[in-house]
């Protein structure tokens, strides 16, 4: 029953059935609707940051530092004097880049691997499994500590360190849909026509597997906008005067007895755009997956 | 009655040796328990020996020549040389990893570059601080969140239901550091009820342990409690339309024995798989959590570690935890096993 439920609906375009879905969502889904929107929101001033900062986020007022919200600074100044307004709306730039970052890495080694590994079987499966399971052994924050601790701080470094640590689950989602894909009636056909093994992946194989990864995704672009916060705050990823929301709290720590109020803010951004993350991969996996309602 | 009650659903039922006891069967049942406990231990040495490849590996990563990162640029070739001798950086690289693997085998991971302390008396001061708050974390996270996991699911349809599965989302978007941040700016500085920063030494008693360990336990367990919560709630939401359930309904099974009894022990399923998983996320996220809180924990060695360059040290920190991780997973394929009669046999 669940390989008619995952079966591409009709012939209806992508555009076609995304709009579809989305007229659907507008009753059914009012939350993950709004969630998208905060999203495309985000993206929007993440791009446009430069335009909507009201002032420059590393210029140094010390003089005026700490301030409370005030018409020119609406979220007051940190412990330099810089704007908080400012620098929250840069610091969407670099947050969102990094979760991008941890993910793509994460997509572009999980999704090849967990194909081979459910195509092929046998020893290869083994193998690649025996891996995934060791990687996964690691707190993701553990080993991206370390990694950064050895290759020294930095964004890049430290997310695609991240992104290494959730490559296995990625794969292993590939694998499981693989096996299942694997057996279906028009995989044998274009196995017996002589397909060579990689096309019969690539073409057969992985577009049935596309939705899982698709809500896996949107789940693991909150799990690293959080890892990203962490590593920053630990001042092990993005370096000043660069903000990011993780590196404006690590901030906020230091001046915590003088200025309690400053965790507020860029604590919110963070559990907003995780949150809008979350509702949405929810959403889709009760669009996708309609039987699955859970991990 | 006890047909209808028997909790599995009986198609899942392995087809051998279920209804038949004979002397043969339970031999051969016990062959098969052993073999796969076999296999099973074997894949558990061979993940264990790859994670000391890895914990090894990282010092590999050392851009340049490690003991001038070690020792700084201006350091005298003496001082090299007594790092590299002391590392075994001289030697080849399979036989540097044979003998750290050796030596972290028997609980030694060398010396710390900074403290010249041995790194296995800096993991036994700091090992059961960080266990003590793990621990307190996946108790308040089981507690909890089975708790709202069922009103979530019981009361799908109403406000409560509806409250305690929204905040269940919002649960698991809360960065763990930035919980810890919030609840010490009020309940530590606006209202001083509990201490900011530190922990409890041993022998404090039971009283100023929880006292320290109340913030930072909340911190790190609630997006433990949330995940949880959400997990069961989402397979009692799928239990509740099984044909056995709506037998035993039928039967007249009331509402406590039929959640308890039919429900709960085929829903733990799932829940039991996120523990591990759970379990990984604690033991990351306690580094940050203990930052916050001041606790003298692994945490806080690993990142001052990180700080100082102290490699020995980050390397032990990163292969202790990720050993904690997979002892707690082989716990939980135990339970998993014990839980679920359909893995059992296969």
């Amino acid at each position: 029953m669940s390989a008619l439920s995952t079966e591409p609906g009709g012939s209806a375009s992508p555009v076609g059935r995304t709009r579809q879905v989305l007229v659907r969502w507008r009753h059914e889904e009012k939350t993950a609707l709004a969630a998208g929107s905060v999203l495309v929101l985000m993206v929007l001033v993440a791009v446009l940051a430069r335009l909507l900062a009201p002032h420059d986020p590393t210029a140094q007022d010390i003089a005026n530092r700490l301030a409370e919200p005030s018409a020119s600074h609406l979220l007051g100044t940190d412990g330099l004097g810089r704007d908080v307004l400012s620098r929250l709306l840069f610091g969407a730039r670099t947050s969102l880049i990094a979760s991008v970052l941890a993910m793509a890495v994460a997509v572009v080694i999980g999704l090849p691997l967990g194909l081979a590994g459910g195509f092929a079987g046998g020893f290869v499966d083994i193998l690649l499994r025996r891996v995934f399971d060791t990687i996964m052994a690691f707190p993701a924050l553990v080993l991206a500590i370390g990694v950064t601790g050895v290759l020294g701080p930095g964004l890049v470094t430290s997310m695609a360190a991240v992104g290494i640590v959730f490559a296995p689950s990625v794969a292993r989602l590939i694998r499981g849909q693989t096996l299942s894909t694997r057996e279906r009636l028009f995989v044998l056909v274009a196995v017996t026509y002589g397909s060579h093994p990689i096309r019969v992946a690539v073409r057969h194989v992985l577009p049935n597997a596309v939705a899982p990864v698709v809500i896996q995704m949107s789940l693991l672009m909150s799990t690293a906008l959080l890892a990203e916060a962490s590593l920053s705050f630990l001042g092990l990823g993005v370096q000043p005067p660069t903000a990011s929301w993780g590196s404006m709290l690590g901030q906020a720590y230091v001046y915590m007895s003088q200025a309690p109020t400053q965790v507020f803010a860029p604590g919110i951004a963070i559990v907003l755009t995780a949150y809008c993350f979350i509702a949405v991969g929810d959403a889709l996996r009760r669009e996708l997956d309609p039987r699955q309602q859970t991990l | 009655m006890s047909t209808a009650t028997s909790t599995a659903p009986p198609q899942a039922r392995p087809p051998t040796g279920s209804d038949d006891h004979s002397g043969a069967t339970t031999r051969r049942r016990a062959a098969r328990v052993l073999r796969t406990a076999a296999l099973r231990g074997g894949a558990f040495v061979a993940t264990l020996v790859l994670a000391t490849f890895v914990a090894f590996w990282l010092i590999q990563l050392v851009p340049g020549d490690p003991a001038t990162a070690i020792a700084g640029e201006n350091a005298t070739p003496q001082r090299l040389a007594e790092i590299r001798a002391q590392l075994g950086l001289d030697e080849p690289l399979l036989v540097q990893y044979g003998s750290w693997a050796l030596g972290a085998l028997q609980g030694d991971f060398g010396t710390s570059l900074y403290s010249d302390l041995s790194v296995t008396s800096l993991l036994a001061q700091r090992l059961p601080v960080t266990l003590s708050l793990v621990a307190c974390s996946l108790t308040l996270a089981i507690v909890v969140g089975v708790a709202a996991g069922v009103i979530g699911a019981v009361r799908a349809n109403r406000a409560t239901g509806k409250v305690v599965t929204g905040a269940a989302t919002l649960g698991i978007a809360i960065p763990n550091f930035w919980l810890g941040l919030v609840l010490v700016t009020v309940f530590a500085l606006w209202n001083p009820w509990f201490p900011a920063t530190g922990f409890s030494r041993s022998g404090d008693g039971a009283l100023e342990f929880l006292r320290f360990a109340v913030l930072p336990t909340i911190a790190l367990g609630a997006a433990g409690v949330a995940e949880v919560a959400r997990q069961l709630r989402g397979a009692l939401l799928e239990v509740f339309t099984a044909d056995y359930i709506r037998m035993a309904r039928a039967k007249g099974v009331s509402g406590t024995a039929l959640l308890v009894r039919h429900a709960l022990r085929n829903a733990s399923v799932p829940v039991v798989t996120v523990l591990g998983l759970l379990i990984n996320r604690l033991v990351g996220g306690t580094v940050v959590v203990e930052v916050v809180f001041a606790i003298p924990g692994m945490g806080t060695l690993v990142v001052d570690a990180v700080k100082q360059r102290d490699y020995p040290v980050i390397q032990a920190v990163v292969l202790v935890m990720a050993v904690i991780v997979l002892i707690a997973n082989a716990i939980v394929e135990i339970l998993y096993r014990r839980i679920d009669p359909r893995i059992r046999s296969s």
